[in-house]
């Protein structure tokens, strides 16, 4: 598992020093806030650059030939993704935002969400254009539904309590990480289905 | 023991279909996998790696099912292209692929690396062919696999490192329990070095028999045309006829022509014979 993480930090390092190297020129230059849409972007450029370079050389041919189960190799590419994400996310909380824990908490669920819608497209489609015009539509689609309940917070955390256990007094934190959660463990389970079935060509 | 054992295995890609393969791979020897190009044995060696998935049938790789990747701590493989990300390097890919393999003997990745001349710290995609298939093999070697299993591993590559790979593989054949799986269009090569043949065409087995069975059995005759007739054209599993005369592959005891010693010249058939005649037919 270490040396598939490895793997996916070698092949994007590049991508993740460039996102944090602009967090820190916006914060040391004291520039105005960056632009969610700056994120989105470079959030599917990362999936899409990590997705493309596997198939351009063909690197699941080798790895599926080596010791490694195939759910494995669907693992490190989700805990690469979400990990790197959390402490994105994190960092940029940090530095920039001064916002309440429910709406930190919230703006994450919805990046534990997007992971999980995104992945399993690139699992699902093996042209590299399929995925990345599939993966905007989704995402342009679930980030409009994700604004709309975002106007009034409150709503959207009674949204989501809603879906989870309703009739729970669940804590806030405790509610919104077990959401994600799901979303992430079915997506990943739902990942490692259409991988396992797959040929790799 | 068989390594490998096919088992009825269907697999339908696009167009080609590759139908109830029946065949395998004995341990302790060299077996070859010879077919024209597009015959199936690329698609023959991806599902064995399950790389490729299977429709019907099942695959055994050591008496257990060819999806346990377990199994795959004895088995080293060379595919017919280098799949490795091109900005690394041998170290970087090696800090990868190492650790996974219960086996992986430092020393012979390095005397490896000595012995085929490669670069430590070279971006990969900076190697000529040769280089990479090198580089390939290396890996396929280091942690000191049972079975080998080889895609056109001398497609490409210059007559000297054709040479040195396939006596490296029969040097390799020293070691008691090793067995190589060597799939190629290019059958000299598996003259020199082969014990069994696999043949396959259009996405079926046509045989499976041992280098001496084949000599034994397979005979070229050469002819003038009267001394073919309908009885004789279908003795043969293939004829080639000019305007001199004809040569085709027979299958058999060729005592059958010893009347004919006069007329007809008889000839051990090599596998390029043997590969020719049953992929031409009669044409």
């Amino acid at each position: 598992m270490c040396q598939l993480l490895k793997r996916d930090f070698l092949i994007s390092w590049k991508i993740i020093g460039m996102a944090y190297l602009l967090l820190l020129i916006v914060y040391l230059l004291q520039l105005p806030n960056i632009p969610s849409g700056t994120y989105l972007f470079l959030f599917m450029y990362f999936i899409a650059i990590s997705f493309y370079s596997d198939q351009l050389t063909h690197i699941n041919r080798l790895l599926i030939s080596t010791p490694v189960k195939r759910n494995h190799i669907v693992l490190a590419r989700f805990l690469f993704i979400f990990l790197n994400y959390t402490v994105f996310y994190m960092v940029d909380f940090t530095l920039f935002h001064q916002e309440s824990m429910t709406l930190f908490l919230l703006k994450y669920t919805a990046l534990c969400i997007l992971i999980s819608i995104s992945l399993p497209i690139y699992y699902l489609f093996h042209s590299i254009w399929i995925r990345v015009v599939v993966h905007f539509a989704v995402l342009a689609l679930s980030t409009f539904v994700f604004i709309l309940l975002l106007i009034n917070p409150k709503n959207m955390f009674n949204f989501l309590i809603f879906v989870t256990l309703e009739f729970i007094d669940f804590q806030q934190v405790l509610a919104l990480f077990t959401f994600s959660g799901i979303f992430l463990y079915v997506s990943y389970i739902l990942s490692c289905f259409i991988f396992s079935k797959k040929d790799i060509i | 023991m068989n390594v490998v054992e096919f088992s009825n295995v269907s697999k339908k890609r696009d167009e080609f279909h590759l139908k109830e393969l029946n065949f395998s791979i004995p341990q302790g020897f060299i077996t070859g996998f010879i077919g024209p190009n597009g015959s199936g044995k690329t698609s023959t060696i991806q599902m064995m790696m399950d790389i490729l998935q299977v429709d019907n049938g099942d695959i055994f790789i050591y008496g257990d099912s060819h999806k346990n990747h377990h199994t795959k701590q004895k088995i080293g493989f060379v595919y017919d292209e280098l799949f490795m990300y091109g900005d690394f390097t041998i170290k970087k890919m090696k800090s990868i692929i190492a650790p996974l393999y219960e086996n992986w003997n430092e020393e012979v990745f390095h005397e490896h690396l000595q012995e085929f001349n490669l670069p430590l710290n070279k971006k990969i995609k900076k190697f000529s062919k040769g280089m990479k298939m090198k580089c390939s093999l290396l890996f396929a070697l280091a942690h000191e696999p049972e079975f080998i299993v080889m895609d056109e591993p001398t497609a490409g590559l210059d007559p000297i490192f054709r040479r040195e790979l396939l006596d490296l593989l029969q040097n390799l054949m020293i070691r008691e329990e090793q067995t190589i799986f060597f799939s190629t269009h290019n059958t000299t090569d598996l003259d020199r070095i082969a014990d069994y043949i696999v043949f396959i065409h259009e996405g079926r087995i046509i045989f499976q028999q041992s280098m001496e069975q084949i000599r034994e059995q397979f005979h070229v005759v050469k002819g003038k045309l009267e001394f073919l007739d309908e009885d004789i054209r279908n003795l043969f599993k293939g004829i080639q006829e000019t305007s001199i005369g004809f040569t085709a592959l027979f299958e058999g005891d060729p005592i059958l022509f010893a009347d004919f010693s006069d007329e007809l010249v008889i000839e051990k058939a090599t596998l390029e014979d043997i590969m020719y005649f049953i992929v031409k037919g009669g044409q």
